[in-house]
């Protein structure tokens, strides 16, 4: 349901630690209903997208990484 | 969108006196409920055809030698079962779901681009037109794998130029499908429904059809490549030319493996619908089913090489696609986990869509861990193309992907039809598919552990007694769909009448309209509270 309190999205404010928090539960699957309802409160959807894209290259460089580490 | 929404006239009360009747209510079809009705049969049709090349290559193997078929033909049967089940059946089944329960869920009065939702259909029966006719051209269809392989593909008769052309305008109805998915999801939510209360089914086919969007112009790409290689002087993929086959490779797995969770995603959302009903709680971890299902989808983007570890390539490479390929087990065990949650401490009846939903759960898990097996690169190097592959991506697509499809018909069949099916049907047709399912492709595993190749006509003797029971579960499991076929055309006709909300735990708002759905539902969106 709409929540009636609920900002439209050009005005949310949530900051990068909290669009990245949001971006990584995300990546993993898992979200508590506490921490859901204060993303869909404060965080911009284009905010989310750049960080979304952002975290997926960041994942790949930390795999590459890894993978090269182990081959030695 | 309100030239959509705004239909002319009075449409309050629910009548069939609007629209065509006879073959033009069919042909030129605008009504999401008639097109999904379409795209169902449709893709059933498909199944029957693919399931009988299936039964045909399973009657040749049945011993070892050559008995039936020449292999050339069991070559193309092979290539066309695969073909027809993943674009002919598989994927339009849930698209014709989509077409028939995401209006009703969400509160929409149709489809956002009603026409274009026409078109979409109407590709399909040309498309697999020209791959039925291909068995009939010089050469015979095309036999080079479902996954058209080069140089196989480039060196084929012209039943695979056919078989290109099939695969671009099914490609383009996908595309098509998903825009209208995505359009009529994120614009035409009922009043007070914001993403984040959508039915899973609905997130789940959102996903799914930018997904469609990011892979289907791949394979397309694919194909045309393929196509200019055959007919146009071009090298893209001859090694002879300057171009690389294994490039082809990696370009249709780029496109092939999403491809894989595009026919398992929308089976994931059928699941969480019907488990929550049967269990008479609700989801358990909403919002992590979401997260979950995104995260899949985003995983699914970067894994496509595990299907290639054997074409030789940098250990680190073959590193990096493992251990990508392994972190999808975590968001996948989230569902697994949030299903079994859901039904914990619930009151649990097994009618027959919760019987193929928990059915699902075990087949698909079995087929998740052989994934999780194949993902080792030294053990899929093993494994490559034998029977443990076959084996798997069956558990997968069988157990998973076309188990929730039968869920999905049990469960909303009654909102269709207005009938209740007959449920003694209904647990045999279960019983029967899930035994049978189960003497077929359970020994395959064995077979490829013990090195069966794929794709071949004929093996040694010492694969002989699986070979021949994995042919009589065949037939069984064939012959089991026809209990189903049964089912639903029983009642089409006739049965016990369905209520309004037919399940007694059932949410959504599919179940606050008559049974069966009128024509027209939600002409006036419903205010969600």
């Amino acid at each position: 349901m709409m929540q009636a309190d609920r900002q439209p999205a050009s005005r949310r404010k949530a900051g990068m630690a909290a669009t990245f928090q949001a971006v990584g539960a995300s990546f993993f699957g898992v979200r508590g209903r506490g921490s859901h309802e204060r993303d869909l409160a404060g965080l911009h959807p284009v905010r989310v997208i750049v960080a979304g894209l952002l975290a997926a290259a960041l994942f790949v460089l930390v795999l590459v990484t890894v993978a090269r580490m182990a081959a030695g | 969108m309100s030239a959509v929404l705004d239909h002319p006239g009075d449409h309050a009360h629910g009548h069939a006196h609007d629209h065509p009747s006879g073959w033009r209510r069919w042909l030129y079809a605008t009504n999401h409920k008639d097109i999904g009705t379409m795209y169902l049969w449709f893709s059933f049709a498909m199944l029957l055809v693919g399931g009988v090349n299936a039964l045909l290559l399973r009657t040749e193997l049945f011993q070892p030698g050559l008995q039936i078929l020449r292999p050339e033909f069991f070559n193309q049967l092979t290539t066309m079962h695969g073909l027809i089940m993943v674009f002919g059946a598989v994927m339009p089944a849930f698209v014709g779901f989509a077409n028939w329960q995401v209006p009703l869920m969400i509160g929409a009065s149709d489809m956002a681009f009603a026409r274009l939702n026409n078109f979409s259909f109407w590709l399909l029966p040309v498309a697999a037109s020209l791959l039925i006719v291909s068995y009939f051209v010089p050469g015979g269809a095309t036999a080079a794998g479902w996954t058209l392989y080069a140089p196989l593909s480039v060196q084929m008769g012209p039943g695979m130029d056919l078989a290109i052309l099939a695969l671009h305008l099914m490609g383009a109805s996908s595309i098509m499908g998903s825009i209208n998915i995505i359009t009529t999801i994120l614009n035409m939510r009922a009043p007070g429904m914001p993403l984040m209360k959508m039915p899973m089914f609905c997130w789940t086919w959102l996903i799914t059809a930018y997904l469609l969007l990011a892979v289907m112009p791949v394979l397309a790409g694919a194909v045309t490549m393929v196509l200019t290689d055959r007919h146009f002087g071009t090298s893209f993929f001859n090694a002879a030319g300057g171009g690389d086959p294994v490039m082809y490779q990696h370009i249709f797995w780029f496109f092939g493996h999403p491809e894989v969770y595009i026919m398992i995603l929308p089976a994931f959302g059928i699941i969480s619908e019907v488990i929550p009903t049967f269990a008479r709680k609700p989801l358990f971890g909403y919002s992590s089913m979401v997260y979950a299902t995104a995260s899949i989808a985003i995983l699914s983007m970067i894994v496509w090489a595990h299907h290639m570890f054997t074409t030789g390539m940098p250990v680190t490479g073959q590193l990096f696609f493992m251990y990508a390929t392994m972190l999808i087990a975590v968001p996948t065990g989230v569902k697994i986990f949030n299903w079994v949650a859901t039904m914990w401490r619930g009151s649990m009846t097994f009618e027959t869509p919760m019987l193929f939903a928990v059915g699902f759960i075990f087949v698909f898990a079995i087929g998740g861990f052989t994934g999780l097996i194949m993902a080792v690169a030294p053990l899929d190097i093993q494994i490559h193309d034998t029977y443990y592959i076959v084996a798997h991506f069956h558990y997968v697509l069988v157990a998973g992907s076309l188990f929730a499809l039968f869920s999905g018909t049990y469960y909303w069949i009654p909102k269709w039809t207005g009938h209740m099916y007959d449920e003694r049907l209904g647990k045999w047709h279960f019983w029967a598919s899930m035994i049978t399912f189960n003497i077929t492709f359970f020994p395959m595993h064995f077979l490829g552990l013990a090195g069966m190749p794929r794709r071949y006509a004929d093996y040694p003797m010492q694969f002989a007694d699986f070979n021949a029971v994995v042919t009589i579960g065949a037939f069984g499991f064939g012959l089991s769909q026809l209990i189903f076929l049964w089912m639903v055309i029983r009642c089409i006709k006739g049965g016990a009448k369905a209520s309004d909300r037919v399940w007694e735990n059932a949410h959504g708002l599919e179940w606050t309209v008559p049974s069966p759905a009128p024509f027209h539902t939600f002409e006036t969106p419903p205010v969600v509270k």
